[in-house]
């Protein structure tokens, strides 16, 4: 079960939601009850057995956020802080990058002899599991830190850590805002309910009408890695795939927002338009929010930061990135995403502080600002490319040819290879396009639509629920981030 | 994220009752329309007539005028030219739909019953051949995957108010596929909503782009060639001729491959009773009876060369069933496959082909003009001894006209054949057509049509023309022909003559260069050609016989001789 399975709509949440804003109304303990329970429903539904990692995390991080509360000693909160970190980063160790480790020191090996290969493990990847590690993770650093005390009923901590909405792929949310809302009883009014609704049917049509479409594109031109020099194919289907990621990942956090307003409880945005982004810096404050200020805060500024320095900034940043990059996946190409991106704010960093660079900017205005946003979209979609491309005998000449290396631009080839539905899907992007930069002008659009009357309400929602309906591909595509 | 707005409960059953309704609006107008419309007109599915039942059924609903509605599988849909058959009857206002679907059998033409109910035709012409009455299999996949793509398609554009009797037929492995709501109605659509608007974004964007290959292929309701369309589908889908193109060695060789195995198959095996299909054959007998339409049970002739792969008896379950059905009140038959029909006829085992459909509709106008002028009085047509294995020559009218060789040159008009041949093979389509025209020879002149650029070369497959000759000298004779070839190109024919004691001599040809004669009448053979000439004596009876070889070629004149030194140009003899 996830957002976009029926079962999900025309069971789960309305069960939930009228268990716990009806049923169990104005008893908190209950109602907290209700959605942790409901929560390892869903995750049940979503992975299995690995709910039993979920519940190690939780318990681990439970009893380390108490025992470290509760002394004062240094090396008893150290310890604990490291169980807490050995525990989370081990799972993650172990189910997310021990294959990928294998199969690195398999290529080292191998050079030496054939009989130092060792065999994989081929343990299935764990749905969220690098959302809710970083989650309880912060939550025993931030008390290791002193910066917040522990949650005083495991109930809620479990709630916490386990809340389904943001489970599978988050927003990963804080410990100190996820128990601002649940101080008191949870409840909602008319207009949370209708912007929750709101939400949910904006997420459902970004990723069934938006991310669903483009992704058939990116996945056939990525996948098949057939006509790899020619520079349309290559340039559409980047453009695609980041369109794809940011409406398939936005479109799950829209959801997971809106459910959560259906059960009284306030999740933080995760992006804020991230293509209209001016700079690499911009970008990462417009771009999955909840982790690149997760990464600031419990990696970047503990490497060091920028007040330490030239070479600790340039260290801390790279490493934060590299690990950021690393963190999507075990893979080859994700550490170079994240290297790439690590250069880009690197560079832009002391770019921008050079003459030239600023006496362009200063008497440029507007212009300026429309080159800079070309500029930085230019290497934003490229490390897409980068991210998207697992298979190096792909990558390698799709990054050539993005650039235009031994490339050439054959329309009619790009129109022939191209999927069946390709009218609709360049429509699709084109709008896309139009009410990125639009949302990106006047923002607050899914607030805005909450706020109508009911008639254009009405049919702005009816019209987007039903083109989800009738314009989604034939085959539905997993969210992206469940990956991760 | 908060809004600012303090809404009401009223507000938010308002915003539902506006969704809902708009989500209502949507589904049951916009979406369904186009998938149905494109389903029609373009390749979203491999062949139009497959979504065009419930739309053409409500187009004969609205029509003032008698129909007879012709349902079944592409043997019928092969055979019947409905516009063809409403040109030919006598009877007025009363117009003839062919709505037959590649692949159909019984159980898969049950869902369109109510609707034809509605559209109130004068007739319903039921197929009915051997092929009907095999026994559904649920473990075949390819016919659960066929019923089920049928099924969908009909559900998209069906009407909750088509749900009939037929529901209880209805296998539980195929109600998956049928559509018993709107709900339902609107999910079968969505599996094709995608391509519907990818196909309506190409019609628009058609003319802006060089790239986008978009047809519109087949009309809509809305098209004036709408009605035409379901008269008469194979003119605006026409298949290429397939097995009257190939040799007689060809043909052979095709049934001893595909025979075989076929006639152990179901098609060829029917079964006596209680099939699936016997129950559907029940159910729309019944139904359309009891509506008060008369029904024409009309099997099919198939290719004669699968008759000899039968074995005897074979297929009395077929004439058993048939016979069962036809004691039904109200319903007549029309039993057409135990005919012998010819060869060219067919273009593969068992659809009819251009010349077959064209002799179906001068043969079944008649009939239908008894049967809805005098139905009580009708006759079934059953097994009739009909052979048409000569009915190349017989469609082709001579004058049976013999020429006295009473002088050493002797004229002969073009047009004034003795008998005459149409073409067999690859071949089928082309005749000699007469042209009136005041600078031949007489008052015209025979084309070679249709003009498609064939070339039977030295085989003699092309429309056949006679001259058939008196002796009354033992002489040596030679042939000459005015002749002209079109398309600024040579065109030629091929002779060969043969007489009552002998048969047929060596193949001559005779070429015309258009490029010599600047469009001019020649006579042939010119250079570098073969005369043909023969000897005979007196009394003899001979045929010279003039093949089409190559179709466009024009011949006005010939002349018979007994002057080996004759000069056609000097007019000498006239």
């Amino acid at each position: 079960m996830d957002f976009v399975t029926t079962e999900y709509y025309q069971f789960f949440l309305p069960i939930v939601f009228l268990l716990t804003i009806f049923i169990a109304s104005g008893k908190r303990k209950n109602q907290l009850i209700i959605l942790l329970l409901s929560s390892y429903v869903f995750f049940w539904f979503a992975s299995g057995w690995h709910i039993i990692l979920l519940l190690i995390s939780t318990c681990v991080d439970w009893t380390a956020g108490s025992k470290i509360s509760k002394t004062n000693e240094k090396i008893i909160r150290k310890r604990w802080l490291l169980a807490s970190l050995i525990t989370n980063l081990g799972l993650l160790g172990i189910f997310k990058y021990l294959d990928f480790i294998i199969e690195s020191l398999n290529l080292v090996t191998l050079k030496f002899s054939e009989s130092l290969e060792l065999g994989t493990i081929g343990l299935i990847l764990p749905v969220g599991i690098s959302f809710y590690t970083f989650q309880t993770m912060s939550y025993t650093i931030d008390i290791y830190r002193r910066k917040q005390d522990p949650y005083d009923s495991f109930i809620d901590f479990a709630c916490y850590a386990a809340f389904f909405p943001q489970l599978v792929a988050g927003p990963i949310v804080r410990s100190d805002h996820f128990r601002e809302d649940i101080k008191k009883p949870l409840s909602i009014n008319s207009s949370k309910f209708k912007l929750g609704v709101t939400l949910i049917i904006y997420g459902v049509a970004k990723k069934m009408v938006i991310a669903d479409n483009v992704a058939v594109h990116a996945n056939l031109i990525f996948v098949e890695g057939e006509h790899l020099a020619n520079i349309g194919l290559i340039w559409w289907a980047t453009l695609c795939f980041g369109i794809q990621i940011y409406c398939d990942f936005s479109a799950y956090s829209d959801i997971a927002i809106g459910s959560a307003h259906l059960m009284g409880v306030k999740i933080p945005e995760n992006f804020k338009t991230p293509y209209a982004a001016t700079s690499p810096q911009d970008f990462w404050r417009r771009w999955h929010i909840s982790l690149s200020t997760w990464l600031r805060d419990y990696l970047y500024i503990p490497l060091g930061g920028s007040r330490n320095g030239t070479k600790k900034m340039i260290f801390a940043l790279m490493m934060t990135m590299l690990l950021g990059g690393l963190w999507h996946g075990a893979s080859w190409n994700f550490i170079l995403w994240g290297f790439v991106h690590g250069l880009l704010l690197i560079i832009h960093r002391f770019g921008k502080e050079l003459s030239p660079v600023k006496i362009f900017f200063n008497n440029t205005g507007r212009l300026g600002i429309l080159v800079s946003w070309v500029i930085t979209q230019i290497c934003i979609f490229f490390t897409w490319l980068i991210f998207r491309v697992e298979e190096i005998a792909i990558l390698v000449p799709s990054m050539k040819t993005f650039f235009g290396i031994n490339g050439y631009f054959d329309m009619k080839e790009m129109y022939d290879y191209l999927p069946e539905i390709k009218l609709l899907t360049a429509i699709i992007v084109f709008s896309f396009v139009l009410l990125h930069g639009i949302s990106g002008k006047l923002g607050r659009g899914k607030i805005w639509l909450s706020e109508r009357n009911p008639i254009i309400w009405g049919i702005i929602c009816g019209v987007m629920l039903t083109l989800a309906f009738y314009l989604r591909p034939v085959e539905t595509v997993d969210f992206i981030y469940f990956r991760f | 994220m908060e809004n600012k707005e303090n809404v009401g409960i009223s507000h938010i059953i308002g915003s539902i009752i506006s969704l809902l309704t708009v989500i209502i609006l949507i589904t049951t107008t916009i979406f369904p329309a186009m998938v149905t419309n494109s389903i029609i007109t373009s390749d979203l599915v491999s062949n139009p007539t497959y979504g065009v039942t419930f739309p053409a059924l409500e187009t004969i609903e609205d029509m003032e005028d008698d129909a007879v509605i012709g349902i079944g599988s592409s043997i019928l849909r092969a055979a019947l030219d409905g516009k063809c058959v409403t040109e030919t009857l006598e009877t007025d206002n009363v117009n003839v739909f062919n709505l037959a679907v590649s692949g159909a059998n019984p159980y898969t033409e049950i869902l369109q019953i109510p609707a034809i109910i509605r559209a109130n035709p004068k007739l319903v012409v039921l197929d009915m051949g051997p092929n009907n009455f095999w026994n559904v299999r649920e473990n075949d996949e390819s016919m659960n995957e066929y019923i089920r793509f049928r099924f969908t398609i009909n559900s998209i554009s069906m009407e909750n108010s088509d749900i009939g009797n037929w529901t209880n037929l209805i296998r539980d492995i195929d109600k998956e596929w049928i559509a018993f709501n709107d709900l339902e109605r609107t999910k079968l659509t969505q599996s094709y909503s995608q391509e519907a608007v990818e196909d309506w974004l190409k019609s628009m964007a058609i003319e802006y782009s060089e790239y986008i290959d978009y047809e519109k292929k087949y009309p809509l309701p809305s098209d004036p060639d709408w009605i035409e369309f379901l008269m008469s589908p194979y003119n605006f889908m026409p298949k290429n001729p397939y097995l009257e193109t190939k040799s007689p060695s060809e043909v052979n060789a095709y049934f001893e491959k595909n025979m075989p195995s076929k006639v152990r198959q179901g098609v060829y095996n029917p079964k006596l009773n209680d099939t699936l299909h016997h129950q559907s054959y029940e159910y729309m007998i019944k139904e359309i009876t009891d509506a008060g339409i008369s029904i024409l049970l009309l099997a099919a002739p198939h290719h004669p060369k699968v008759y000899d792969y039968l074995s005897e008896g074979q297929l009395d379950n077929f004439n058993s069933s048939f016979n069962h059905f036809l004691n039904y009140s109200d319903v007549y038959g029309l039993n057409l496959f135990w005919e012998t029909w010819h060869e060219s006829m067919f273009r593969d085992r068992n659809h009819i082909g251009v010349n077959g459909r064209e002799y179906f509709c001068k043969r079944f106008a008649p009939i239908l003009d008894e049967m809805i002028s005098d139905k009580e009085n009708f006759t079934n047509i059953l097994n009739e001894n009909i052979d048409l294995t000569n009915m190349l020559e017989e469609e082709c009218d001579g004058n049976n006209l013999i020429t006295n060789l009473n002088k050493q040159i002797v004229y002969i008009e073009a047009e004034n054949f003795s008998d005459c041949s149409l073409g067999e093979g690859i071949a089928f389509q082309d005749k000699w057509v007469f042209k009136n025209d005041l600078e031949s020879s007489g008052s015209g002149y025979l084309h070679a049509l249709t003009e498609d650029v064939s070339q039977y070369k030295n085989e003699i497959l092309g429309a056949r023309l006679d001259y058939n000759l008196s002796i009354n000298h033992n002489d040596t004779y030679y042939v000459w022909v005015k002749m002209k070839g079109n398309s600024y190109g040579n065109d030629s024919i091929g002779l060969k003559w043969k007489s009552n004691l002998n048969s047929y001599s060596e193949l001559y040809k005779y070429d015309s260069f258009y490029w010599n004669s600047k469009g001019q009448w020649q006579w042939e053979p010119g250079f570098n050609q073969d005369i043909l000439e023969f000897n005979s004596s007196i009394g003899e009876e001979i045929t010279i016989s003039i093949w089409l070889r190559e179709d466009g070629v024009m011949i006005d004149e010939l002349v018979i001789t007994s002057d080996e030194e004759f000069d056609p140009y000097k007019k000498e003899g006239r």
